[in-house]
């Protein structure tokens, strides 16, 4: 018996009610080049947290340090 | 007053642009970018990536999870235009194809009669079959690595998934052979969903160092 196979151009996925498309479009959404920013606070003139942003390229269960938060706004 | 928009990727410069799409030169780089309006959420902006990339854009996307600011971009763009253009060179021509391989739980060990033994049976159960259908499907894909593309695998929830990295020009190819695979072969413990091709999403990472430049 053959694979049950289904082939889907890109707009096609994302339109789709497909379930299985669906998930793959979910899929994708948080992967991609991320910016990851950081929040320095200074309490008696000690340096403990800083703002700045960083290009990290990578995928975000690769991503180790906690302060990478992709988002929607 | 100047409409707030919000970062697709970044490109080389002088690239051309689907409608609805406006550039931002930085040195060597285009920042693509949509009105904000357009980019509410981030299928949205998934979709604008798309065109793009249908459009014959080679760039590298943003997540689009993250509506990233033009100001952002233009630091990005400033401060480590030699990350973007090592990755762009890298990327150039290419894009992902994913394979999805899903299947069903046998039976949902809830609904089973409820005595520990049975639950536990059922439970089993399901644990062997996931694992035969992950190996069958895992070893489907590999009868397309003979095309020596660079890949990456993804599991869920009853999915194992295949991103595929690949020419442009090879898309008809590749999808001609895993038509051939599918419907000549043997297993039918999953189903296969085929999507693609789509900007590099899952590729933006270095090969050699997956947490980047700034690790």
């Amino acid at each position: 018996m053959p694979v049950e196979l289904e082939m889907a151009q890109p707009e096609e996925a994302l339109f789709s009610n497909n379930s299985r498309l669906v998930d793959v479009v979910d899929g994708l959404l948080h992967h991609g080049v991320v910016l990851k920013g950081e929040l320095w606070l200074s309490v008696a003139e000690v340096d403990l947290v800083y703002l700045g942003l960083d290009l990290v390229l990578t995928s975000p269960d690769r991503i180790k340090c906690a302060a990478v938060v992709p988002h929607e706004t | 007053m100047k409409r707030k928009r919000i970062v697709l990727g970044w490109a080389r410069a002088g690239i051309a642009c689907p409608d609805h799409v406006a550039t931002q030169r930085v040195g060597p780089l285009d920042i693509l970018l949509v009105d904000a309006d357009r980019g509410t959420d981030a299928r949205a902006r998934l979709l604008w990536q798309v065109r793009c990339f249908d459009f014959g854009m080679d760039f590298l996307p943003v997540a689009p999870s993250i509506a990233m600011s033009e100001n952002a971009g233009r630091a990005t763009a400033k401060d480590e235009v030699k990350v973007l253009e090592d990755r762009l060179d890298y990327l150039e021509g290419l894009g992902q194809l994913t394979l999805s391989a899903t299947w069903r739980a046998h039976s949902n060990p809830i609904q089973v009669k409820p005595t520990g033994r049975e639950w536990l049976a059922t439970k089993s159960q399901n644990l062997k079959r996931d694992k035969t259908a992950r190996q069958t499907a895992t070893a489907f894909f590999d009868l397309l690595k003979t095309t020596g593309f660079e890949t990456q695998n993804w599991n869920r929830d009853q999915c194992v998934e295949r991103d595929i990295l690949l020419p442009r020009s090879k898309l008809a190819a590749l999808t001609a052979l895993i038509h051939t695979h599918a419907t000549t072969s043997d297993a039918h413990t999953f189903k296969l969903s085929v999507t693609g091709l789509w900007p590099p999403y899952r590729f933006v990472q270095t090969p050699a160092n997956p947490m980047g430049a700034f690790a």
